[in-house]
Formats: structure tokens, C-alpha cells, sequence
């Protein structure tokens, strides 16, 4: 627990920096709360409004671990499929990358007109964009395979199929959770973008909500709870990769 | 006629001709090898002369442009899987303990896993490598390493060896002691070898007869005999027909380039 806060402080210290200089600018300028509220009184809002946000936060939650789900089944599918056969390549990487230039903006609202208002579409939103880095990386982990080893399976008699299972899933698994760490931190955005664009819950809608309602402490309590969530996450997969893929840093050392 | 039967690996008039760029650049220009049973061959050349495009037409990886190749009477799709070809790098894969890496081509095979531990346990004692069989690759020494790849290769037991390189990456020392050990293993479970190297102690050390090759496009500049009886003793690098056998070779391969 000391080592880890060891380790950490240079963010804590950033942390209470930013808090810090923040407290006294709102104080000395006497800037209205609906503005800039302090930290203290978001701080305050947190622990007030702590049932009513925990709420909120569950449902944001499992939009994004859902959502996060679907793209991470549908990106090492598409990922296998590009990889194994150069026609499917040709035929779908132009349109995986095209799916990313799309502002997702324009696409929320669609999806609300076609499927509805439910928990669905938010969903379908943060898999739409975090699915990309997990394909793009998968493929390169697939591809990176040394030709050296391949030649190897050859010549000990391995077939395509067996390759594929024995070297290029295993080899590619370290790509695999680089892509997953920038799809955990870009699930979140997913999440509250799906939530703004039609919703009656979660810390997406929370937020919408309360801006106008001049409530910017719970805008803020919001945005924190959402960092935490990133980071949280963030870290849970970084765990996993540890646990799953201990020889990774061995591999691109 | 009789010959040929007699051979392990036959091989008249190879050659390859690959394309860069599309020009075309000659690899082999008519190869000839004939390899006995358990004979160990080295082939020393410079670098680029094709000694690798060699080994992998007879691992049945790269077809030959002309010539001919008989390896008991195979053709190239049965070579492959068939004939055990070390490579330079040791290969292990990095998410596989060392039992698991070795027994990688009998898995491929579609032998259980139970089987196969039960096949490569009596080995790791004569590899060195028992206490370490549950280690990843990483924790293993350069020459451990070799061992495991070798064992990797051999557990499969094709009766044909292609080595390339097989000691280059390691120091000196390791060197020497990993030649003195392939020479002891290779007593007791008598392959064909053909071994590529750029060291020629090496070459003279470990076999029986040495094939010098010219640089591109390769062909067979001489044919020499090592005249010491196996098993060997490492001192015969001390003896004088050790260095002249030495310097007749290195002389043909000076003339090069």
C-alpha cells in the first residue's frame, strides 16, 4: 500500500495542486457556484447526492461494460477474419476505418430512431467506437508473428489452422490488451454521448440535466465519477493482462 | 544407380532463381550433395551463397527451379513435417514453459498431452534442462535455450537434421561446450545432419565430411573429408592436420568474393 502510494504521488501531488489552486481561485474571485463551483462544494454534492449518483453511476456503468463487451467480441472476430483470409481484408478494412470517421454525434441520434430509446442504442454507441482500437491492434499482434516461427510450424508439419491457434492468438494477446486499454478509456465517452442523446438515466443525462438547472456541482460530481471510472477500469485491465498474458513485457523487450 | 539407393539425401544439379524487384538473382547453380545414413555433413560458405535456400528446399519449405532432390524416395509435400530443421534463433514461444515448447510437434501431430509429457520426461536430464521444465523461455540461459529448441526438433525423431547456425547466437565458450554435446548426443541417437555454418572449427569439429561453397550464385567448390573417427576428443583442434584441413578450407573460401 506504501509502495503503491509511493508510486502514485507525482499524480496526487498533480491532483492536489489543481484541487488546491482551484479552491482558492473560486475564493478570491468569489465566482458564482453555477459557474465554477469549488472543490468543496462538489466534494459536499458528492457525499449529499451520494444515493441518487451511485444510481446514475451503475446504469453509466453498465452501458459502458456491456458496450465494451460487444466490441471486444466483434473486433477479435473481425480481427481473426482479416487475418485469415486477405479477401475479407480488402472487402471490410475500408469500411472499419470509414465506421470511425463518422462523427459519432450524428450516428447517436439515429440509432435512437431506429431502435429505440432503451438501454440498446448506448450500447451500440460505445461499441461503434471502441472496437476500433481493439481490431487495428489485434491485427497487428496477428501480423506481427516472426516468419521465423511460421516457417518452424511448417516444418514440424502445422496446418493454417493450427497457426492460427497455437501462434497467432497467444502472440497476439499482448496487442490485444493495448487495444483494450484505449477502448476502456474511449467506452466512457461512449457512454455519456449515447446518454445525451436520449436518456432518462445514467451520468451522461445527469449531467445534461443538471447544467441548465444551473446544478454545475453535480456536472462536476459527474465528471469525477467518470474519471474514476476510466481509471478504474483502466487499471482492472491492466491487472488482467498480468494475470493472462505474464509473458508480455518478456515478448517486447 | 547403386549409389543413389544408398544415399539418405540425394541431391543432383539444384537449382533457384528468386526475383527482386523483378530481376532475377541466381541462388543455386547446380547443387550436388549425397549424404549418407548418420553421416554428419557440414555445408560452409559465405554469406548470401544460398545456404539456406538449400536447407529450405530439402525441409520441403521452397521448391528447387531445376535439379533433382530424393530424400528416401519423398517429394516435397511429404518432406515437409517430415525432415527436423533447426533454425539460427531458437524459437521457443515466449507463453510456453519449456515442457510445453518441446512439445509443440507432437501436439501438432495430434498426440495427447499426456502422451507427450510422458515421451519428452526421460529427455530433459540428457538436455540439461531438468528443474527447468516448468520455466518460461526467459529465464533460461542462451544455451538452455538451444537445448530446448533441440530437444523441440528431435523428440518428433525425423531421421533428418537440418541445423542452421544452431550456436551462432551463443558466446564462445557455450559454444564449444554445446558442439562437444550435440557431437555425444548424435552418438547415441545417430541422424543424418546437415549442418550450415560460417565457423569452420566448427565444421571440422562436428562432422564427417564438409561441403565448401562458392559465394552467389552457390555451387559445391570442394568436398572435404574430416579424417577423425567419432566419437571425438576436443583436443584435435590442437592437431596439425586439424589446422591444415583448416587452412586448405579457409583458403577456398578467401578466394571468394
Amino acid at each position: 500500500m506504501i509502495n503503491w502510494l509511493v508510486k502514485w504521488s507525482p499524480a496526487f501531488g498533480i491532483v492536489c495542486l489543481i484541487v488546491g489552486a482551484w479552491q482558492l481561485l473560486v475564493k478570491i474571485q468569489e465566482i458564482p457556484s453555477w459557474l465554477l463551483p469549488s472543490p468543496s462544494s462538489v466534494a459536499t454534492t458528492i457525499y449529499s447526492d451520494h444515493s441518487m449518483l451511485m444510481r446514475h453511476t451503475l446504469v453509466t456503468l453498465e452501458e459502458i461494460i456491456l458496450g465494451f463487451f460487444l466490441a471486444l467480441a466483434v473486433g477479435v472476430i473481425l480481427a481473426s477474419a482479416i487475418c485469415l483470409s486477405q479477401t475479407i481484408e480488402k472487402a471490410l478494412y475500408p469500411f472499419i476505418i470509414a465506421s470511425q470517421t463518422v462523427p459519432i454525434i450524428v450516428i447517436a441520434p439515429m440509432l435512437l430512431v431506429w431502435i429505440g430509446y432503451g438501454l440498446a442504442p448506448k450500447i451500440i454507441v460505445v461499441a461503434l467506437i471502441s472496437f476500433f482500437p481493439i481490431v487495428v491492434n489485434t491485427v497487428d499482434g496477428m501480423k506481427s508473428i516472426d516468419p521465423d516461427i511460421q516457417k518452424l510450424m511448417h516444418t514440424l508439419g502445422g496446418k493454417k489452422a493450427q497457426v492460427f491457434s497455437k501462434i497467432m492468438i497467444p502472440s497476439s494477446l499482448p496487442y490485444l490488451f493495448s487495444g483494450l486499454r484505449v477502448a476502456i478509456a474511449i467506452s466512457v465517452i461512449g457512454a455519456v454521448i449515447g446518454e445525451w442523446v436520449g436518456s432518462s438515466e445514467g451520468l451522461g443525462y445527469l449531467m445534461i440535466r443538471s447544467k441548465p438547472q444551473f446544478q454545475t456541482e453535480r456536472v462536476f460530481a459527474a465528471i469525477i465519477i467518470l474519471s474514476f471510472i476510466g481509471i478504474g477500469l483502466f487499471a482492472l485491465i491492466t491487472y488482467l493482462e498480468k494475470v493472462f498474458v505474464p509473458w508480455s513485457n518478456e515478448q517486447r523487450n | 544407380m547403386e549409389k543413389i539407393v544408398d544415399n539418405h539425401i540425394s541431391i543432383v544439379g539444384l537449382e533457384k532463381t528468386i526475383y527482386q524487384d523483378g530481376n532475377p538473382l541466381k541462388i543455386l547453380d547446380g547443387v550436388d550433395l549425397a549424404i549418407q545414413k548418420s553421416e554428419i555433413i557440414s555445408v560452409l560458405g559465405p554469406s548470401g551463397c544460398g545456404k539456406s535456400t538449400l536447407l529450405n528446399i530439402i525441409a520441403g519449405l521452397d521448391e528447387p527451379d531445376g535439379g533433382d532432390i530424393n530424400i528416401n524416395g519423398l517429394d516435397s509435400d511429404s518432406r515437409l513435417g517430415s525432415v527436423g530443421y533447426m533454425q539460427q534463433k531458437d524459437l521457443l514461444l515466449p507463453w510456453r514453459s519449456v515442457k510445453d515448447n518441446v512439445i509443440l510437434g507432437l501436439e501438432i501431430r495430434g498426440v495427447s498431452k499426456r502422451k507427450s509429457y510422458q515421451m519428452v520426461e526421460p529427455h530433459f536430464q540428457s538436455f540439461g534442462l531438468s528443474g527447468f521444465e516448468s520455466n518460461y523461455p526467459h529465464t533460461l540461459s542462451g544455451g538452455m535455450k538451444q537445448r530446448a529448441s533441440f530437444l523441440r526438433t528431435v523428440i518428433t525423431e525425423p531421421d533428418i537434421l537440418l541445423l542452421d547456425e544452431p550456436f551462432s547466437a551463443l558466446d564462445a565458450l557455450n559454444r564449444s561446450r554445446l558442439q562437444m554435446w550435440l557431437l555425444d548426443l548424435l552418438e547415441k541417437i545417430q541422424r543424418t545432419v546437415l549442418l550450415v555454418t560460417h565457423d569452420v572449427d566448427e565444421a571440422i569439429m562436428l562432422s564427417d565430411r564438409i561441403y565448401v561453397m562458392t559465394s552467389r550464385p552457390g555451387r559445391i567448390n570442394s568436398v572435404e573429408k574430416v579424417p577423425y573417427p567419432r566419437p571425438r576428443d576436443r583436443e584435435i583442434v590442437n592437431d596439425s592436420s586439424f589446422v591444415e584441413l583448416k587452412s586448405k578450407i579457409l583458403s577456398f573460401l578467401w578466394d571468394q568474393d
